[in-house]
């Protein structure tokens, strides 16, 4: 038995073995959280595609707020297109009034009548970012680039998930995936379902109840089979506000959610505030029985 | 893990006061059914409890084909009365056509079906294909039926089987007693009757399953339907018109229970002995033009042999039946008028020219007639100057009708109508311009282009029956720089059909380059993935040049000027926009007066 682990967004630069120590040493915490002895060996295996990612990013070159002109959209439909529907989701979900995301709009400048408004698509990602996601170093807008690139262009796609499969053996295999890293799981996970033995994959602050997500990835389907998937997450986390349910990732059988992680992290969101969850590693340490 | 299927079934014996049929509300519940049976989730509109009304038929597919996708495969069923206008389908509901949104547009609704996010989705008509005999016919424009997504990747597959070819009916009758759809019944025979090349074996789970991909169903269904018919009435014909893009694991249905799967065996050095019913359905099977030329197109781009050079052309000529040979001579342009001094213009052939005008463009455009033709010996001669880059040019003929072309700069646009309108235009560079030594050392490359793309039409409408053949003929026509623009165009819409919408980029992105200017059907059928917004860049001419453009204008989310929407049904059922004289006068007028730029 073997456990796979796939980081998320924004570890471009890091040192992945230390990243990997992190991993392990916050998942041993869950152990004792649950009351339970941390397995003598682990074998896991840690894909890096951290810097590939941030290659990626720098390739793309997509919109910023500063390439907002009077006008606002033109510069990429796509990519205004899936900002508007990932962030109205998360607006819609978190309550945030339209009086609250006018507040952030420029009351002197022009206002476009049109669908895609990207001005006021901009101004709900501020308000997010002030009011929920807390840390300085992630912003909204910065973390749905990542998975609209990863997402959207299969260049980008491709060149994560080879990273990955290069992980990948016939052993029993446990997948445990963060944020963007469940994306990538999934869709590792699907296009090697001959190949891949999976004993229960692991979701913990996952994105993929967002339908600006979850709508690229076509028929939806649950690769774990009954019981075989768990989805654990905050609810104060913005990244991950909408379970897995009928509604959000309808599948059959359905992914078990657990909205009981109380993260400690500044936004709701690092690995650091996932993995010691108690109830996390109790799921970690039943598959691996 | 099991893939999710879905249905939506639509039977209406009764719409308006058109006849009423006997077997769609009744085969509409027996597809149901089976396709309950057969594990689909299914919603079942008829008109036994009530009116079938647009909106039901919207809630129904919507109840499918969400956000996110939560099915494999979604078969849409018709069966009922159905027109052909202006080369769309409408399936018509119980209030048409009175109501002109009580009813489906067939064409709109497969283009949204092509980005549904479903990955396969066949739609059946069970439906006559008649030209509407009246005025309020016409009007019906219905509803595209789908829901209008932008955020799901890639582009569906779609499947579609039609009853009956263009301007034709469908029929009913009694079979075994029952009064039952044709189209229908054969269906639902390919499941329990199948041929022994028609089965094929999937795995499903742990268990080997034999299936009848939709690839196999086309021939299958009109040697059945040709059988029926020839049993009800010798009379009658109903050539069926299927395009499968999708491939061979994808299926409608199972090889139903209890069914005595034949064994296929070989017949060497003979042909294998006829089949019961087979010799009625011969005679029927000789007219089938359309599916022949599908056939010669096929071949044509599969074997090498056959490229390059006047020779290939009379390759597929001599497979060709004379319809098809009609067809493809009027694509090889003439070569009686090699230039004009405004190196811009038109040659008509066919009808004389009455009245012409043109778009003032960049440089204040301007049109003459230079002969009026007598529409028969002699041809029209329509000159146009200081168009560059490009402009639209209104002509009407002699009885009252117009059609709308793209008069580019370097370019003699070779138009040449027939009793439906403007069959065809080929463009050949002027003689004078820097394109015309290109095209002289291309030339015959070209024609033999023009000559698949006659094959193409060969079934009225511009359509290609496979992925490979869309992309086959795309890939010849763009890589000829300084050729007919309008072998662009079918590129366009040959990869379109095939859902390759990176390929349609790709090929507004060269002709945009060349001719500095968008084709106005080019920069439709590439709407969904062009950034820049509508009228960023010229586009010429100002609405369609293919009459099966206009049925995608809706589900693009392209809106024309007033006049262009007043006079649509008004369109012609030819290949190429023409408009009835009652709109002709109007558009000409709002070309003059600059409403139309």
């Amino acid at each position: 038995m073997r456990i796979l682990m796939i980081h998320g967004r924004s570890q471009g630069g890091k040192d992945p073995v230390e990243l990997k120590e992190v991993w392990i040493d916050t998942l041993k915490k869950g152990f004792a959280a649950a009351g339970l002895p941390s397995p003598d060996s682990l074998s896991i295996d840690f894909p890096f595609y951290g810097d590939k990612l941030d290659g990626f990013t720098a390739q793309a070159n997509l919109p910023t707020p500063q390439d907002v002109n009077a006008k606002g959209s033109g510069k990429n439909r796509q990519f205004e297109e899936f900002m508007q529907s990932a962030l109205g989701q998360m607006k819609e979900r978190s309550a945030i009034s339209d009086d609250e995301v006018e507040a952030e709009l420029d009351p002197t400048a022009p206002q476009e009548k049109g669908v895609q408004n990207w001005n006021w698509v901009q101004a709900i990602a501020r308000v997010i970012d002030r009011h929920l996601t807390g840390a300085a170093e992630f912003t909204i807008e910065t973390f749905l680039k990542d998975v609209f690139l990863y997402v959207n262009a299969k260049a980008v796609t491709r060149g994560i998930n080879k990273i990955v499969e290069e992980k990948l053996t016939d052993e029993p295999t446990i997948v445990v995936a963060h944020s963007l890293g469940s994306v990538v799981g999934y869709k590792v996970i699907m296009d090697n379902l001959a190949k891949l033995n999976l004993v229960k994959y692991i979701t913990v602050g996952c994105p993929l109840g967002l339908t600006a997500i979850s709508s690229k990835l076509g028929p939806l389907q649950n690769p774990g089979g009954p019981d075989g998937w768990y989805n654990a997450y905050d609810e104060r986390d913005i990244v991950a506000l909408n379970p897995l349910d009928d509604r959000n990732f309808p599948t059959d059988p359905k992914v078990i959610n657990s909205n009981g992680v109380d993260n400690h992290t500044e936004n709701r969101h690092g690995i650091i505030g996932y993995l010691n969850d108690a109830e996390v590693a109790k799921q970690i340490a039943e598959a691996l029985a | 893990m099991e893939k999710r299927k879905a249905a939506v079934v639509i039977g209406v014996d009764k719409t308006g006061n058109l006849a009423k049929l006997k077997s769609a509300a009744a085969g509409a519940d027996a597809v149901a059914t089976w396709l309950q049976d057969e594990g689909y989730d299914v919603e079942c509109l008829t008109d036994k409890q009530g009116p079938v009304r647009s909106r039901d038929v919207e809630d129904a597919i919507s109840k499918f084909v969400t956000l996110p996708v939560r099915y494999s495969l979604l078969v849409v069923y018709f069966s009922g009365h159905g027109y052909w206008h202006a080369r769309s389908d409408r399936w018509l509901l119980s209030g048409a056509p009175t109501k002109t949104s009580e009813a489906i547009n067939l064409n709109g609704a497969m283009d949204l079906a092509r980005y549904s996010g479903i990955p396969n989705v066949v739609f059946i008509s069970d439906a006559c294909r008649s030209i509407p005999d009246s005025r309020t016919g016409a009007h019906v424009t219905g509803i595209d039926a789908f829901p209008n997504y932008a955020d799901t990747t890639g582009t569906s597959k779609i499947d579609v089987f039609k009853a009956t070819s263009e301007a034709r009916a469908a029929y009913e009758g009694d079979i075994g007693g029952q009064n039952k759809s044709i189209l229908t019944h054969a269906l639902m025979l390919a499941y329990t009757e199948p041929k022994p090349d028609m089965i094929h074996e999937v795995i499903e789970g742990a268990r080997l399953m034999k299936v009848v991909p939709n690839r196999k169903l086309e021939d299958y269904l009109q040697d059945k339907v040709d059988d029926l018919l020839a049993d009800i009435d010798i009379n009658l014909t109903q050539n069926i018109e299927a395009n499968v893009p999708s491939s061979d694991d994808i299926y409608i249905a199972h090889i139903r229970p209890g069914t005595r799967v034949p064994v296929l065996r070989s017949y060497p050095g003979s042909p294998p002995p006829a089949e019961p019913g087979v010799r009625a359905g011969l005679a029927v099977r000789a007219v089938r033009a359309g599916r022949d030329a599908a056939g010669i197109v096929g071949r044509a781009l599969s074997a090498p042999a056959t490229r390059g050079g006047a020779s290939a052309v009379h390759e597929l000529l001599a497979v060709a039946n004379p319809e098809t040979e009609a067809a493809l001579t009027t694509r090889l342009p003439s070569v009686a008028v090699d230039h004009f001094e405004s190196r811009m213009g038109f040659v008509i052939h066919g009808e004389s020219v009455v009245n012409a005008a043109t778009t003032k463009g960049v440089h204040n455009a301007r049109v003459e007639i230079v002969d009026a033709g007598d529409g028969r010996i002699n041809d029209a001669i329509v000159r146009v100057w200081d168009a560059d880059p490009a402009v639209s040019v209104a002509i009407q003929v002699e009885g009252g009708r117009c059609c709308v072309l793209a008069a580019l700069e370097g370019y003699i646009g070779h138009a040449y109508f027939d009793e439906a309108g403007l069959s065809n235009i080929s463009y050949v560079p002027s003689s004078n311009h820097w394109r015309f030594g290109i095209y002289e050392q291309k030339k015959d490359e070209i024609d033999r282009l023009r000559a698949l793309v006659a094959l193409a039409v060969q079934n009225n409408t511009f359509e290609i029956h496979s992925d490979q053949e869309a992309e086959a003929l795309a890939s010849e026509i763009r890589m000829e720089k300084a050729t007919d623009p309008t072998l662009g165009l079918y590129a366009a819409h040959a990869l379109s059909q095939a859902g390759k919408d990176d390929s349609v980029l790709s090929v507004l992105d060269y002709m945009r380059h060349d001719l500095r200017t968008d084709l106005f059907d080019v920069r439709v059928l590439a709407s969904r993935h062009v950034d820049q917004p509508w009228g960023s860049f010229p586009v010429a001419p100002f609405c369609p040049l293919l009459t099966q453009t206009w049925s995608l204008l809706r589900p693009r989310g392209i809106t024309l000027p007033m006049v262009l929407q007043e006079a649509s049904p008004y369109l012609c059922n030819s290949l190429w926009t023409t408009f009835e004289p009652k709109a002709a006068q109007h558009i000409i007028q709002a070309v003059e007066t600059g409403e139309l730029q």
